[in-house]
């Protein structure tokens, strides 16, 4: 075993431009693939969490049909079953109830359509983000049931600015229109036009007080302690809850879109894998014939000497092993090197900051190395060496030692 | 019981629409310690009945025997088997593997046998010493004259303990002097070690070092002579 790997290594270094040469092709090929996968764990991985703890959370509990029809209307009288599942839960990191109605804001000279959200202004921080998009002013104190954070071009739309006061008017259940006043505490810029355009946050106490809906919530939203946990705790909710009062869904039941991107962006990533894996293993396959073709006479004087088949195809393997191994860990650890620098650095593409807010996409991406990723190029290295050996090996064993040393 | 025992061999190469009678009919028994030549012509069937002795190639029909074992019934891996067992082989060039050392290219017999490290490593010194290439271990072939490469290989062939060394035109890119040395080499190999070598050489050299003389001609042994 140590001969045929001493002699894989020392066969490479017999035509050492073109094993430099294939080693290029390798390394380029593993490593900007390895850049490549980092750079989209690094991009999607921002994008759940952004949709995530933009304003949505991991998983949202609402009155069966209230996400469908958001009429207030369909409001949940009795939060503390929702809210005790969730604080039980050791995978949900924290958990806050919201009220949700759709409105009208007014000032003196302009209107603007708004998404009145009622929130829990502390336990909405451990929750989401909301609180650190405000640009001015500042987030809602608990007890500030007079004040309103509004979403940017809502601001914009109704010139309004801190201080100013705004009438906000919603249909409460039962479909009677009611109006408050409330002050602008703050402006919050989230860089998502759903959240910029749209949203009008107060405490949840002064909705509450204002649907007149008591103690009740329109919806319970927890964050969960990192993505992959969401199905246990999403399976978990249903077990416990009851299906006739609680309706509870995952973030990409309720807007699949930004999953439906990440998995084609898998898809396509397999698809790219695919191509790389063809175009080495073309590349490799070549490498090892042309290295055959010229040894074929060696190869019919092992034969001859009482080198088994199986012992000239190991041979061969080894070789093709040894050559995508160390492309491979070339490629691979310089894409290391490189995710490393530009994780902490991160890349930037603020030029396309408009395209990738609405993807919920940060303007600087940081690549993102994980286990996933790895075993994804181990694997490619793996099944790359295989393939490209096995052919050249089983021709090697098929020569004729006679033939083989007849050969120039 | 003979060494080797070959009846009636037979092997038609196909050129074509012509074929080529390599051997036809050609019957043999080699005693232990020989030093046997075969000589004739290019195309007299001399190298093909060598790689049929060395069953490096199948004849068409007829047998060859082998301390009483037949290859021919052996799968492609159990012939390696075999001769890694009973046949050490010295060709006409290209004798060694590139990348290995010569003291390497010795040993590689001797770890497809299954040897230790050390002790295939000492064996192969040993018989680099017996060639005269003692301190040379080192070097790869492409740092060894013609002469050099083929005492290598004459060491790789004998420290594998074979039954038969079998040799095809040993001396052919070999200067005079660097021959005869060789040839020296390998009369002194045969009386010391009583190994049995068979060549297939048409080099005036080797046909006068020859203990026995079989020529061939037109597939067939057309002479089959004692010299003693």
């Amino acid at each position: 075993m140590v001969t045929y790997f001493l002699l894989a290594l020392r066969n490479l270094t017999r035509n050492m431009r073109r094993t430099v040469l294939t080693l290029i092709a390798l390394v380029v090929a593993i490593g900007s693939l390895t850049f490549m996968l980092t750079l989209t764990e690094g991009y999607l991985g921002s994008m759940k969490d952004n949709f995530v703890l933009t304003n949505f959370g991991h998983i949202q509990i609402n009155a069966p049909g209230f996400q469908e029809d958001g009429l207030i209307d369909n409001y949940m009288a009795d939060t503390g079953p929702a809210v005790a599942a969730a604080q039980a839960n050791p995978n949900v990191v924290a958990s806050t109830q919201r009220v949700y109605v759709s409105g009208l804001a007014n000032v003196a000279t302009a209107s603007a359509a708004i998404t009145v959200i009622g929130v829990e202004p502390d336990r909405e921080r451990a929750v989401t983000r909301m609180a650190d998009f405000v640009t001015s002013g500042a987030w809602l104190e608990v007890g500030d049931n007079g004040g309103v954070v509004l979403g940017i071009d809502v601001a914009e739309t109704l010139e309004a600015e801190l201080g100013d006061k705004v009438v906000m008017t919603t249909q409460a259940p039962g479909g009677d229109f009611s109006s408050q006043v409330f002050r602008v505490r703050g402006v919050m810029e989230s860089g998502t036009p759903e959240v910029d355009r749209l949203m009008a946050i107060v405490t949840l106490e002064a909705a509450q007080t204002w649907m007149e809906l008591g103690e009740g919530a329109t919806t319970v939203v927890l964050r969960v302690d990192n993505h992959e946990n969401t199905d246990a705790v999403y399976e978990r909710m249903l077990d416990q809850l009851d299906g006739q009062q609680f309706e509870t869904q995952r973030w990409f039941d309720v807007d699949p879109f930004i999953q439906q991107f990440v998995e084609s962006s898998d898809a396509s990533i397999v698809f790219i894998l695919a191509i790389v894996v063809v175009v080495v293993l073309g590349e490799i396959i070549n490498t090892m014939f042309m290295s055959l073709y010229e040894r074929t006479r060696e190869f019919g004087l092992m034969e001859a000497l009482g080198t088994g088949r199986r012992q000239l195809f190991a041979m061969l393997l080894w070789e093709t092993t040894v050559l995508v191994s160390i492309g491979g860990a070339l490629g691979y650890g310089g894409a290391a090197i490189l995710t490393g620098i530009y994780g902490k650095r991160g890349i930037d593409l603020t030029a396309f900051t408009e395209s990738l807010s609405s993807l919920y996409m940060d303007p600087i991406i940081h690549p993102v190395m994980d286990l996933k990723i790895t075993i994804y190029i181990l694997a490619t290295i793996a099944i790359t060496a295989l393939l490209a050996g096995v052919l050249p090996a089983w021709r090697a064993t098929k020569l004729n030692p006679v033939e083989a040393m007849r050969q120039i | 019981m003979a060494l080797i025992e070959a009846n009636d061999l037979m092997k038609v190469y196909g050129l074509g629409e012509v074929s080529l009678k390599a051997l036809d009919g050609v019957s043999l028994r080699v005693e232990a310690g020989e030093f046997l030549v075969l000589a004739g012509r290019s195309g007299s069937g001399k190298t093909t009945l060598l790689n049929m002795l060395g069953a490096l190639d199948m004849p068409d029909s007829g047998t060859v025997r082998i301390h009483g074992e037949e290859y021919q019934q052996l799968s492609k891996n159990k012939r390696a088997l075999f001769r890694l067992r009973h046949i050490g082989f010295v060709f006409q060039a290209y004798n060694l593997i590139r990348v290995l050392t010569a003291r390497e290219n010795v040993a590689y017999v001797l770890e497809l046998q299954g040897m230790a490290k050390a002790e295939r490593l000492e064996r192969a010194d040993k018989w680099l010493e017996e060639v005269g290439l003692g301190g040379f271990g080192k070097r790869r072939p492409d740092q060894l004259s013609g002469g050099q490469q083929q005492r290598v290989a004459v060491a790789r062939a004998l420290a594998a303990a074979p039954d038969i060394v079998l040799a095809d035109e040993p001396t052919a890119n070999l200067d005079s002097t660097t021959a005869t040395n060789l040839l020296d080499l390998l009369v002194e190999l045969n009386q010391t070690h009583n190994t049995t070598f068979i060549f297939a050489s048409h080099d005036p050299g080797v046909i006068s070092r020859a203990h026995r003389l079989i020529q061939m001609q037109d597939g067939r042994v057309s002479t089959d002579e004692i010299k003693g």
